[in-house]
């Protein structure tokens, strides 16, 4: 079978399997072949640090071969009835380890858990089973879904991080190794992971996907999302895992129903959050960033210049995942399980269990501060289609090696203590307030790292955001390019 | 065995215990940088178990953590803020 087949779109993919010049079973077992064959999981959620990957990009933790073609079979049993559930149907795919999967392991990155069989599918889980997509893999994370413990490498290349948290669905993505991913993001971790590997990955409201079956991180900051090979791909994606679920308090009943066609762009307004073009010391990556937004000139767009207000991101974040991750994981502290968690993570659980010491106090001040900065962030961004920065400033750093750990450059936990001009402040901001936000890549560094745009809209306007993100893929390639992966001699 | 009127005043004198020690945490922050070791016990063992933190290493961690927090929190309460401005309890949209 073609190396091809493994980089199309869900649209693509799908359109073949309708068509019966594909099968679910070939396509399936082309990808756990290809996955088995060149990544196999060899991420035993070690305990001990381990930084020789033997140049596999360890993206997966539990390939589900049997489960996979199970089902596969059945949906080209359905096929052959005429029965087509949804454009996802019989397309293979890879969820973060971070969802319930009915009597498949599911770690939360975690050798505490390497064991954990759950007896019940988590509710994207079960929409997907609904959809007729093919669940194939559960894919690396850092622990406890931790930006810093970078589990799966760079397809780009083998140095550079790929972030942490939904690491292994983004990387396993751009690498063809899956159809497409479902991450998870609490402070940036699709959109930064996308972002390092090139990969269209798409932060939904919050809200609007049910997180029942999901790890909880932090209840109030927590989404799910798609991850594939371009923006439509993410429409397609979420119009299967949306929709209300009493179980989820926070979950809303607003349908969305995804429209692939984004339409004529003339007239539409963007606002540049320009601060943060500066962020970069490279003049080559600004002018990528610029010649990005000269495309959607060329289309009509208005672009316009705009301002953030400054907040203690960093701050409300450390708060409030703190004090949240400490409620969440009170049990592993009284039973002493903690002391399992890897090395790396030790000053993370130490942080956890003094977020449960705070006062109450705080943790409401934290939350009024948030009010505040929501109602003010949706009035900036209303006046506008969406607003748009760079995702990161810079293509993907080197990986650091701290105790034995390989690391990014700046752990996406950490945003600055201060209240700092010099962050990604459009991204943190929009985590903190439930914006939807598409990561679209949009050209290459000087060392041919990806580097990419956050298209940030409206609450709810989900579509918004990837009509943008359509129109601009509709116009260039560099969602399309694929990295020298593998690295065959 | 105690009756309901000993249990208030225990309960009360725990919970002031906890709100005492944390802002003697505050107090030491602010003059040392540091919180000390007896401090972080009480606020410890107000949680139950001390469970990891027994230990003498883990224990080093968490004084360093709860020094960050307390500095954390002295952004967010210094933060100019509406008055009429209401947490986001359950944070929902829609």
């Amino acid at each position: 079978m073609q190396e091809t087949l493994h980089f199309l779109t869900v649209s693509e993919l799908a359109e073949r399997l309708a068509s019966g010049a594909v099968s679910s079973v070939d396509l399936t077992r082309m990808y756990l072949d290809r996955a088995e064959e060149l990544d196999p999981p060899p991420f035993d959620l070690p305990s001990e640090p381990r930084t020789d990957h033997e140049g596999k990009l360890s993206t997966m933790v539990t390939i589900a071969r049997d489960h996979a073609l199970e089902s596969a079979e059945r949906a080209d049993a359905e096929l052959r009835a005429g029965r087509r559930r949804s454009i996802l149907h019989g397309i293979p795919y890879g969820v973060k380890d971070l969802l319930d999967t009915n009597g498949i392991r599911t770690t939360w990155g975690s050798g505490i858990f390497r064991d954990r069989i759950p007896t019940r599918n988590a509710a994207v889980i079960d929409r997907l089973q609904e959809s007729g997509a093919v669940l194939m893999a559960k894919m690396s994370l850092g622990e406890f879904a931790g930006g810093n413990t970078s589990s799966a490498l760079n397809p780009w290349k083998l140095d550079r991080t790929s972030f942490g948290s939904s690491s292994g669905t983004v990387s396993a993505c751009v690498a063809g190794l899956i159809g497409f991913g479902i991450g998870t993001e609490t402070g940036g971790s699709i959109v930064f992971p996308a972002s390092s590997v090139g990969a269209s990955g798409l932060r939904p409201t919050f809200s609007r996907v049910s997180r029942l079956g999901c790890m909880a991180l932090s209840w109030s900051l927590d989404k799910i999302g798609p991850v594939g090979r371009s923006a439509e791909d993410c429409g397609h994606i979420l119009e299967q895992i949306v929709g209300y679920d009493a179980r989820d308090n926070s979950s809303t009943d607003r349908p969305f129903s995804f429209r692939a066609d984004p339409g004529s762009m003339r007239g539409k307004r963007l606002g540049v959050h320009r601060a943060e073009f500066e962020l970069t010391q490279s003049d080559h990556n600004r002018q990528v960033f610029q010649q990005a937004l000269d495309v959607w000139e060329r289309m009509g767009v208005i672009v316009e210049d705009i301002e953030l207000p400054l907040y203690p991101t960093g701050a409300l974040f450390s708060t409030i995942v703190t004090v949240e991750s400490g409620t969440v994981f009170k049990q592993l502290f009284d039973d002493g399980r903690a002391a399992g968690m890897f090395s790396f993570n030790e000053d993370r659980a130490a942080g956890w269990m003094a977020g449960r010491m705070m006062p109450a106090a705080d943790y409401l001040t934290a939350q009024r501060i948030r009010s505040q900065l929501t109602r003010e962030a949706d009035e900036i961004v209303s006046r506008y289609d969406a607003v748009i920065a760079p995702t990161w400033p810079n293509g993907a750093a080197l990986r650091e090696v701290s105790g034995g750990w390989p690391i990014p450059a700046r752990n996406e936990w950490e945003p600055p203590d201060e209240i700092d001009a010099q962050t990604p402040r459009l991204n943190y901001i929009a985590n903190l307030v439930g914006h939807p936000g598409l990561n679209v890549p949009c050209g290459f560094d000087p060392d041919g790292l990806p580097l990419c745009l956050q298209i940030v809209a409206s609450p709810f306007d989900d579509q918004g955001a990837l009509d943008l993100g359509m129109s601009f893929q509709r116009d260039t390639d560099w969602h399309l390019q694929r990295p020298p992966y593998p690295w065959r001699e | 065995m105690i009756d309901r009127r000993q249990f208030t005043k225990l309960a009360g004198a725990g919970a002031a215990t906890v709100a005492v020690a944390w802002q003697q945490a505050c107090v030491q922050v602010a003059e040392t940088g540091e919180v000390s070791a007896e401090t972080v016990e009480v606020l410890l063992d107000a949680q139950g178990s001390r469970g990891i933190y027994a230990e003498a290493e883990e224990f080093e961690r968490l004084r360093r953590a709860v020094a960050n927090s307390i500095r954390i929190s002295e952004q967010l309460r210094n933060f100019d803020l509406d008055p009429d401005e209401q947490p986001l309890t359950i944070f929902r949209r829609g």
